[in-house]
């Protein structure tokens, strides 16, 4: 079958590991929309937030390393983990800038830097590469009565002055993705506050009190559940929601999907291929009463 | 006072052209301070850098110059607006004609004086001054000139002929 | 042959301790050309002088150059010695043996070989100096003040007050700007009506100020001393002369819920309306777009009710030209919004603040316009949403000023104190209110200025917070401010009835069409250009042309008010003289020569360079070549540098006498 679009996929660690859905799910949905993925051969670690806190060359180095892996395999670089999309593109972005920078990593990695490459968030491919108009015309179950809270998190859109997939303060390519499946979202004031990060593991108290304001303020607008395109915030808004509904003694019962499980449900696919199974607030309720499974 | 200034073999001749406002003002204030520089150089006048023509610059170094200083207001303090920056643009463009040419572009210097840098006046000219002398006489131009002169003797026969016809 | 006389200064020993004058004297003299070469302790002296002009009259002198000091120093001195001898003044030149060489070089010499050279230069050069006549041109003592703001006001009063004519043109139909919308001005908090509208009657009343308002320029001709000058007077629909300002017409109008932009589109006013009850002239305008009789043909009520029959519908706009020397710009600043801007402006809305989408988040004028007696709410703090009176308000400073990433880098200087004016005001009005304001900054220079500040925290109990605001969103109807505190290093959150942005201070829209119309500089943000920073700041680079108030950069009403006098003088010096003179270096178009390219315009920062048609006698259009307007030109040269075809020329600096020079090395 002749693919329409084709891509070299990063996964990152974490669609490897905690994020196993948003993996499959990924690779499922791409199938379904016949956009070809090569996941990229011997890809390692992009040093996530740890590394460009410790020592700048090495971090530079580790997304230098993966662009030029990623040169191999045919097509744009593909991301779905926030976090690896952000460290690819400010890499991308340092290096084209400063020159120095530039011979420090080439000599670390013992290889010309390569630039030319994009590297692109699966927000991108669809609203963008794909269309609106062809994912819309993909949809087999629009999600017609679903309200979605878009959740961006900080690392889609920021920083402000490295070039990214949105307007940093008031994007909207989550928005126009779902809407254009058939779901409805609602307008929120927390859909770019952070989640507290990897504070989940050193402060949590740090996270709960800062998610819990996301889940209040997507609860208060009316939302029945969260989108997020982070394997992080999406672990900070699904594992810790039974904790903080009980610090704060109440009841959000939200479910939190990456956005390739919204999307893929829309195109037809089954809870099996989505892994909707992992996700610790169960979507089936919500799911079975609009009607979606 | 006089002291002895090692004598050099090459005194090179150097040709200013500076704007009245920044620079010409610059080399007053180095006068008024007493600095001391080379006087190897020669100042022409300008109301603005912008009315400097390249080809003044090509005609210095036919008529001898080893070196040109061009100088104007530093960029965004034309008096003139942006005479200045006009200035900048055309000889950004002239230096590749010059170097087209075989012009070693060392023996042409820009640089921006404001009135009050008397310092940095008497720091370009004598830098430059050095840096000329180093290279020695310019003498490209010069056998040039020499080898297009015509020297007005009728030397072939067509001019023979061409003049007796007259 | 020419005549040249050559005179040595000494400068006392200045310049003869390192140069044997004698020994350049006798040089020079020798060159061609040279009728006479002397040397002379002072030639700056009286008898220095005297020696000159006699020496000219005796040897029958053709030119002169005078070797001594700088030309920056005498020129001007021998220059009218040699007019007053009869030579014209423009075939004197300065060879500099001071400044550029006694002064300089100690071994004697080097410096007496150097002055020879440079003597020889200037020989050269004056050999081929033309006689240059002295430029007059005509000065028409009218002068035409565009925007009737503050600066505006006052700079066509001092005019007029000096007893020239003024031409006052306002784009809204009421003069006034916008300190009439203030409600207290600062430090004082005299009330901005009141000290406004006495002088706003006074320009009425002024027998030699004409008033458009309602008209805006259309197009501008000419140069110093001699615009003309296309305003369009748009239709008013009211005839000017018969109505009475009455009112009766705004009562009847069955059109009543249009949003008025004097009171920030928080008030209402009707479809016949004049924007505030003080407005000068106070003559109605009917707002077209928005009139039952414009939409549809029907209704007609305002004319039915006016007895004196002002009402005309069929009104037209009309082109008026005026004659005038001088030009003030006053059109004065507009605020920056926070809605989202269009695509391509480098300038950026604030998203993070909901661009604008919550009706409580209100600018710092609406914020005047609710203070304000005379205002929509007659002086209540009242939240535009529902009416209530906000309990807990938020004034947020640098709302686009200082913020590069924004898009704009400068200080908007203005808000800093009136935000501090607001919490007073809010005070005054709201007893158990509480105003917080972050602010990066407190700018405070001007006479009690940084008092008054200080009175709002001391006494007015506003609470100030060192910080910015990253986030607002509506919670119920409290409007939640997420902002540091980075003196104390902690997150605040602030539950608000009501926020106030002290956006930044912008040029008017529309800044830069004026400008090109009239042949001005602006800045990347609009700002018009003054001639030089320091030392020319009322004056546009552009000769005649003025600035006044807010249109050259954010200030405030006492700046202001000083810098329209300042601008008003500048046109009074102007007008002393019947006819302005001008040094005559400004270049001159070779017509054989001019293929009419107009490179030359291209480069002209004074927008000297017209096109001139050249027709033969049967009035055939033979070619277009570049004309020079000698009152225009600032003599910089420029053009000739650039002309392919070496047709325009710099008086006083022709490649004739330039390369002469170069020749003489």
């Amino acid at each position: 079958m002749k693919k329409l679009l084709n891509y070299a996929y990063y996964p990152g660690c974490s669609l490897h590991a905690s994020a196993g859905e948003y993996d499959l799910s990924t690779r499922e949905l791409f199938k379904a929309l016949k956009i070809g993925l090569t996941e990229v051969p011997d890809w390692f670690c992009c040093g996530a937030t740890p590394a460009h806190n410790v020592d700048e060359l090495l971090s530079l180095s580790l997304c230098a390393k993966n662009l030029e892996l990623a040169e191999k395999v045919e097509g744009d670089l593909a991301v779905a983990c926030a976090a690896c999309f952000s460290r690819l593109k400010f890499t991308q972005h340092t290096l084209e800038e400063n020159a120095t920078k530039r011979k420090q990593v080439e000599k670390a990695i013992d290889a010309p830097v390569k630039l030319d490459g994009k590297v692109k968030h699966l927000l991108e491919i669809l609203a963008g590469d794909l269309g609106l108009e062809r994912l819309a015309a993909s949809v087999n179950k629009p999600l017609a009565g679903l309200k979605v809270a878009c959740y961006y998190g900080c690392l889609l859109t920021r920083p402000t002055d490295v070039p990214n997939l949105d307007c940093t303060e008031a994007p909207t390519i989550m928005e126009r993705v779902i809407e254009a499946v058939g779901a409805e979202t609602v307008a929120w004031s927390h859909r770019l506050e952070c989640c507290g990060a990897n504070f989940t593991l050193s402060r949590p108290g740090v996270v709960i009190q800062l998610t819990n304001a996301i889940l209040d303020s997507a609860k208060a607008a009316g939302a029945d559940c969260i989108m997020v395109g982070c394997p992080l915030c999406h672990g900070n808004l699904d594992i810790r929601q039974k904790e903080i509904e009980g610090v704060y003694k109440t009841n959000y019962n939200l479910p939190v999907f990456y956005l390739t499980q919204l999307v893929g449900l829309s195109v037809g696919l089954g809870s099996g291929k989505l892994g909707l199974d992992a996700m610790i607030v169960s979507p089936m309720p919500l799911l079975k009463e609009k009607g979606l499974l | 006072m006089h002291t002895d200034k090692p004598k050099h073999a090459f005194e090179p001749k150097i040709i200013a052209f500076v704007c009245t406002w920044c620079t010409y003002a610059g080399a007053d204030l180095a006068g008024t301070s007493r600095m001391q520089y080379p006087a190897n150089v020669r100042v022409l006048k300008f109301p603005c850098t912008g009315r400097i023509d390249p080809v003044f610059i090509l005609k210095a170094f036919q008529q001898g110059a080893d070196g040109v200083l061009v100088s104007g207001c530093h960029p965004g303090d034309c008096h003139y607006i942006a005479g200045n920056f006009h200035a900048r643009r055309r000889f950004a463009a002239f230096r590749k004609l010059l170097e087209f040419v075989g012009v070693d572009l060392d023996r042409l210097q820009f640089s921006w004086v404001s009135a009050a840098e008397g310092g940095k006046w008497v720091e370009v000219v004598t830098d430059l001054t050095e840096k000329v002398r180093a290279m020695g006489p310019m003498t490209e131009f010069k056998e040039l000139a020499l080898e297009e002169q015509w020297s007005g003797a009728i030397t072939t026969p067509e001019l023979k002929e061409a003049y007796n016809s007259i | 042959m020419s005549r040249i006389g050559v005179f040595i200064c000494h400068c006392g020993e200045n310049i003869s301790r390192t140069v044997d004058v004698e020994r350049v004297a006798a040089q020079v003299g020798n060159m061609p050309g040279v009728a006479f070469a002397t040397d002379y302790k002072y030639m700056c002296s009286d008898p220095g002088q005297t020696l000159l002009k006699k020496t000219i009259q005796e040897q029958k002198l053709s030119h002169v150059v005078v070797a001594a000091c700088s030309p920056r120093m005498h020129e001007k001195t021998f220059r009218k010695a040699v007019e007053s001898a009869g030579l014209n003044p423009f075939l004197c030149e300065m060879a500099n043996i001071r400044e550029h060489c006694s002064w300089v070089h100690e071994n004697r010499e080097e410096a007496t070989v150097k002055a020879i050279e440079i003597v020889g230069m200037m020989v050269e050069r004056v050999k081929k100096n033309r006689v240059l006549p002295a430029i007059t041109v005509p000065v028409t003592k009218r002068s035409l003040v565009i925007g009737g703001g503050i600066a505006g006001i006052q700079a066509a009063l001092d005019i007029a007050d000096c007893g020239h004519e003024v031409i006052l043109v306002e784009r809204e139909p009421s003069i006034g700007g916008h300190m009439a919308q203030l409600s207290e001005t600062f430090p004082t908090l005299d009330c901005s009506q009141c000290i406004m509208t006495p002088k706003m009657v006074d320009v009425a009343n002024h027998p030699k100020i004409k008033l458009y308002t309602f008209s805006e320029i259309e197009l501008v001709e000419g140069y110093i001393g001699n615009f003309q000058v296309t305003i369009k007077k748009k239709a008013r629909s009211v005839d000017e002369d018969t109505c009475t300002g009455c009112g009766v017409c705004m009562t009847k109008c069955p059109q009543k819920k249009i949003p008025n932009k004097f009171d920030q589109n928080i008030g209402m006013r009707t479809a016949i309306y004049v924007p505030f009850p003080q407005a000068v002239p106070n003559t109605p305008v009917i707002d077209r777009d928005n009139c039952t009789w414009f939409k549809s043909g029907k209704c007609g009520v305002c004319q039915k009710v006016c007895g004196p029959g002002a009402v005309d519908f069929e009104q037209q706009d009309r082109l008026i030209v005026e004659a005038v020397g001088a030009i003030v710009v006053a059109t004065g600043f507009d605020l920056y919004t926070i809605d989202e801007k269009p695509k391509g402006s480098p300038i950026k809305g604030y998203g993070e603040f909901g661009h604008g989408k919550i009706p409580d988040v209100i600018d710092g004028m609406t914020f005047e316009r609710l203070a304000s007696a005379s205002g929509p709410t007659g002086g209540r703090i009242l939240r535009p949403s529902d009416g209530k009176e906000p309990k807990q308000i938020v004034f947020i400073q640098c709302i686009g000023s200082r913020a590069r990433e924004k898009g704009i880098s400068y200080c908007s200087k203005v808000c800093c104190m009136y935000t501090a004016k607001h919490t007073m005001l809010y005070h005054h009005k709201v007893h158990d209110g509480q105003a917080y304001v972050f602010f990066m900054d407190a700018r405070t220079p001007g006479k009690s200025y940084d008092e008054f500040w200080r009175r709002s925290i001391e006494e007015e109990e506003a609470v100030y917070i060192r910080g910015m605001v990253s986030r607002l969103y509506q919670k119920g109807d409290k409007i939640v401010v997420m902002g540091s505190d980075i003196a104390v290093g902690v997150q605040v959150e602030i539950e608000a009835d009501m926020v106030v942005l002290a956006t930044a201070v912008m040029p008017q829209k529309g800044a830069d069409t004026l400008a090109q119309k009239l042949g001005i500089s602006y800045d990347k943000y609009h700002f018009y250009s003054e001639a030089h920073a320091k030392l020319r700041p009322v004056e546009c680079a552009t000769a005649g042309i003025y600035l006044a108030g807010a249109c050259q950069g954010p200030k405030d009403i006492p700046e202001t008010v000083s810098q329209a006098s300042a601008a008003a003088a500048k046109v009074m010096t102007l007008f002393s003289k019947d006819k302005m003179e001008r040094e005559p270096i400004v270049a001159r178009v070779r017509e054989a020569g001019c293929v009419g390219c107009f490179a030359c315009k291209k480069v002209c920062a004074y927008g000297a360079v017209e096109e001139k048609e050249i027709r033969d006698r049967q009035g055939n259009l033979i070619k277009v070549v570049a004309y020079v307007n000698p009152g225009v030109c600032g003599g910089c040269g420029t053009c000739q540098a650039t002309c392919p075809s070496k047709s325009v020329e710099l008086d006083g600096y022709t490649d004739e006498q330039i390369v002469a020079m170069i020749e003489a090395l």
